[in-house]
């Protein structure tokens, strides 16, 4: 099942001009895309006998440039395969390195400079809370939000 | 010689990566999502271990109550929600009290001034009750399944570290919106698949990207000082040997600029961001031990390459028109030649490929195929100019400047 999508799409709201400058952007993007294509349009014509050198001079194409750019497009795939084959026999189902405990909460605290017990508490349990920093982006005080206020015993 | 050159590279760099792309895609469509159970399907875990769902929230009154209500009916069994409003100058501070009384799983979190998204989820983590943090933002709507889905690979692999999700744009008003949708499908969606083929990727989507606290604790958490954080923490997770996964059933719905200015500002930032990391981990990258992230930063540096490649060939061409130019200076005039159809050609095949591969997710993707010519021109020249501009920038910034939150145009509602 695809998902239920929350689109937000009011091209209405756009100005008529807004729209119209859309529209022909885009059928421009698409005219300088069939542009690209005006090699093989002259060499088509060409096979029907009509000429466009007096406008275009009929390019064919490169054959060491057409080479490459295969060359190209099978290295992308032999690359990708071969290497995504290579890590699925020596990685998958195996765990080369160890995985991490969940680290105690004591310590998430220190990695952030909060030490005592009851901030810690506090900031697990309170359900509102305001922090406070100081210029250098420390934290420096915690108050719980409420009815009953709480402040960090340890604070500044 | 030197135009030669130049337009070779200008020529084969994007024909080769689009082709890496689509046979990545394809590569790992065949292998994980063929076959694989349906979005609303999501496997059954052995136990449900409790997640945090986190929301840095800015400005952002006209959102957040349908971010909550998306948020609150996840179909996960253990959860708690961590809002946090972060200096918000709007009524998101009382919003998200009042909704205390409406969701009993939501805590807020109240800064005074605005700390930036780093921050925020610096604070959420730190208040979590949980191992698993889930991070969306604060004008993203979370499909009902993702949760779940996210979970399933942190307990199905002990060494990953994250996993990123699948963001679906909901703002298609515009040209720029639909060009959008295009590009999130054709480019980034494939991109992503093609990077988890070769074992690293880029980035993961900071609009909605689940962590296991214990990995981002082994690495410091998220820096403050990056424009950045998602591609700053997916390296240094990745650096450290923590396996990033990407799940595509994992949707996001998020809004998207829809003003040039808008688009202009928030990919400029993207560029600046891939810079920074660039710049500040360098010369860890450079050492055996994390070489695994050789190709994620190879490609990164080309693409830089590419960028300055076409600026100058833009330049020639220019100058060519005005002044006269050597001849090995020369850049050759508009008229086509057949490397211009096939590169034409080879854009309209990734976007068919995106369309069967994101049919799974989303239906109606096609239907953008009238605008989605406009794809090749979000990507590569925007991401061109905004390589451009963004390389001094980031060179220049100091270090330390804390990343704060700029709203952002969220296109036409």
């Amino acid at each position: 099942m695809r998902a239920e999508r929350p689109i937000i799409s009011h091209p209405e709201r756009q100005v008529w001009t807004q729209q119209l400058t859309s529209i022909t952007l885009t059928l421009g993007a698409w005219a300088m895309w069939g542009y690209l294509w005006l090699p093989a349009l002259a060499v088509i014509l060409w096979i029907f006998g009509i000429h466009l050198d007096s406008i275009y001079k009929v390019r064919v194409p490169d054959q060491s440039t057409l080479l490459l750019m295969i060359l190209i497009v099978l290295a992308c795939d032999a690359i990708v395969r071969n290497w995504a084959g290579y890590n699925r026999r020596r990685f998958a189902g195996k765990s080369r390195r160890l995985g991490s405990n969940a680290i105690p909460h004591p310590d998430v605290g220190k990695a952030f400079g909060v030490n005592d017990a009851a901030t810690l508490s506090l900031l697990l349990q309170e359900r509102r809370l305001s922090m406070y920093f100081d210029d250098a982006g420390t934290l420096i005080r915690v108050v719980a939000e409420g009815a009953d206020k709480k402040e960090d015993p340890a604070a500044e | 010689m030197v135009a030669r050159m130049l337009l070779a590279f200008a020529f084969y760099y994007p024909l080769t990566m689009a082709w890496f792309w689509i046979f990545g895609a394809v590569n790992y469509y065949l292998r994980r999502e063929r076959n694989a159970p349906l979005r609303t399907d999501p496997p059954k875990l052995e136990h449900w271990p409790k997640a945090t769902l986190v929301v840095p929230c800015h400005n952002e009154e006209e959102n957040v109550r349908d971010t909550l209500e998306y948020l609150a009916a996840q179909d996960y069994p253990d959860f708690e929600i961590i809002a946090v409003n972060d200096g918000s100058r709007d009524n998101t501070g009382r919003i998200l009290d009042e909704l205390t009384n409406v969701y009993p799983q939501l805590r807020v979190i109240h800064f005074p001034e605005n700390q930036g998204k780093a921050m925020g989820q610096r604070m959420a983590a730190l208040a979590a009750n949980s191992e698993f943090l889930i991070c969306i933002d604060g004008d993203a709507l979370l499909d009902r399944y993702a949760t779940r889905w996210l979970m399933s690979h942190f307990l199905s692999g002990p060494r990953v570290g994250a996993v990123t999700g699948n963001p679906r744009i909901r703002n298609r008003s515009s040209l720029l919106g639909r060009l959008q949708v295009g590009e999130f499908s054709s480019i980034i969606g494939l991109i992503k698949r093609a990077q988890r083929i070769y074992g690293r990727v880029f980035t993961v989507s900071g609009v909605i990207v689940g962590f296991r606290r214990s990995a981002l604790h082994h690495v410091a958490y998220w820096n403050t000082d990056m424009v950045t954080e998602d591609i700053d923490v997916s390296w240094r997770l990745q650096m450290d040997n923590w396996e990033i996964r990407y799940e595509p059933n994992a949707l996001c719905w998020i809004l998207m600029p829809e003003t040039i200015r808008g688009l202009w500002k928030q990919r400029l930032r993207w560029a600046q961001g891939g810079v920074e990391v660039t710049q500040r981990y360098l010369n860890n990258l450079l050492s055996w031990r994390t070489r695994t992230m050789w190709p994620v930063l190879i490609e990164y540096l080309l693409s830089v390459i590419w960028s300055y490649v076409m600026l100058a060939i833009l330049i020639l061409g220019l100058l060519g028109t005005f002044v006269y130019l050597p001849p090995w200076m020369r850049i050759p005039g508009p008229l086509p030649t057949w490397c211009g159809a096939i590169l034409g050609t080879t854009c309209i095949f990734q976007f068919l490929v995106s369309v069967i591969i994101d049919r799974r997710y989303e239906d109606g993707v096609g239907r953008q195929f009238f605008w989605i010519i406009w794809y090749p021109v979000a990507y590569w020249i925007i991401g061109m100019l905004t390589t451009v501009v963004a390389v001094p920038k980031a060179l220049l910034k100091r270090r330390g400047t804390r990343a704060v939150w700029e709203s952002p145009d969220r296109g036409i509602r």
